[in-house]
């Protein structure tokens, strides 16, 4: 099958037994798994949680109706799994966000005072230290809104939630961080 | 006024997410120019979000192709799903079915040949393809 076929082509010729026409799935959908297994998870583990996504995605494949868009639909599993594999990894955490934010404070606000310069490598060690101690549920809306640009509509697919839901979970995690961030950092002073 | 005043604060989520409509939009443009909380609370996530959610670093294209390779050797074995074998079993079927036109005008001639184009048909409707592809009682 040639690589303008739809995604719902390709679909259904992988459940009539074309197997190999998942390759071209794999290939259109990965930048957009591995980012978010990649924000959430960190390099370590970001590979291994991406093939886990497209390996349950085939394996569910006859459920996909085609409601929502299949990356939608992709980004639903994802999610899925970074929240099992954050909540596991966060269960060993033995640090606490408040913790960190306390003794990073001063480089935090550094950071927020010159975003441009998150972009070393100290500078993301310190980004990913704190992102791993957000609530799961935070980071992962946010991930999906801020970095892979989701939309309300695509959010509520992909978190399966009312629109509602959405919109009190962006604000939630969105204060919640803030007030951390204000609290220990003096965002007020940046 | 307190109560229309609160509305617009409310609206600051949607604000951030362009979720708004033009209309609403504007509105709540006005409400920043009035109101310092808003303002500040829309400039410190606009900075959170850059420190904190700024792009994931971009994947090479041999990076996606290796790891397209590494999930498709990873994918069950294909099953064998039936109408895929309908196509080569049509085929058989008739060219067994053709072939036991022979056995008529060959059955004098070579005795052997017609015992063995026998057992053929005999393994034949043993398949339970037949059944399930409803030629059976056809042939
Ligand atoms: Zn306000």
């Amino acid at each position: 099958m040639d690589d303008k076929a739809s995604d719902q082509d390709l679909i259904r010729s992988v459940l009539s037994g074309r197997q190999e026409d998942y390759a071209e799935l794999v290939r259109r959908h990965h930048a957009k798994v591995m980012g978010l297994c990649l924000s959430m998870l960190g390099p370590a583990q970001a590979e291994d949680a991406a093939q886990e996504v497209f390996l349950k995605a085939y394996g569910s494949l006859s459920e996909f109706h085609g409601e929502a868009a299949f990356s939608t639909w992709l980004y639903r599993i994802a999610s899925n799994q970074c929240l099992d594999m954050t909540r596991r990894a966060a269960r060993k955490a033995e640090d606490s966000l408040d913790t960190l934010l306390e003794a990073e404070g001063d480089r935090i606000q550094a950071l927020l005072a010159e975003p441009d310069k998150a972009q070393g490598e100290e500078a993301r060690d310190l980004v990913g230290r704190v992102l791993a101690l957000l609530p799961p549920e935070y980071r992962l809306i946010l991930t999906l809104r801020e970095v892979q640009g989701l939309d309300y509509k695509e959010l509520m697919e992909a978190l399966d939630c009312s629109m509602d839901s959405v919109k009190a979970r962006l604000r939630r995690a969105r204060q919640s961080f803030l007030e951390k961030l204000r609290h220990f950092s003096k965002l007020e002073d940046v | 006024m307190m109560p229309e005043n609160a509305m617009d604060h409310d609206k600051i989520t949607e604000f951030l997410d362009g979720e708004l409509t033009t209309e609403e939009r504007e509105r709540f443009q006005a409400h920043l120019a009035s109101c310092p909380d808003c303002r500040r609370a829309v400039e410190d996530w606009r900075k959170t979000s850059r420190v904190f959610f700024g792009p994931v670093p971009a994947l090479s294209s041999a990076d996606r192709e290796l790891f397209v390779r590494k999930v498709m050797a990873r994918l069950p074995e294909e099953e064998a799903a039936p109408w895929r074998w309908l196509v080569p079993a049509l085929g058989f079927s008739f060219a067994l079915f053709a072939l036991s036109f022979l056995p008529s005008q060959q059955e004098q001639t070579d005795p052997l040949k017609t015992l063995l184009l026998a057992d053929a048909g005999a393994a034949q409707s043993a398949d339970p393809l037949d059944e399930l592809v409803g030629l059976g009682d056809e042939r």
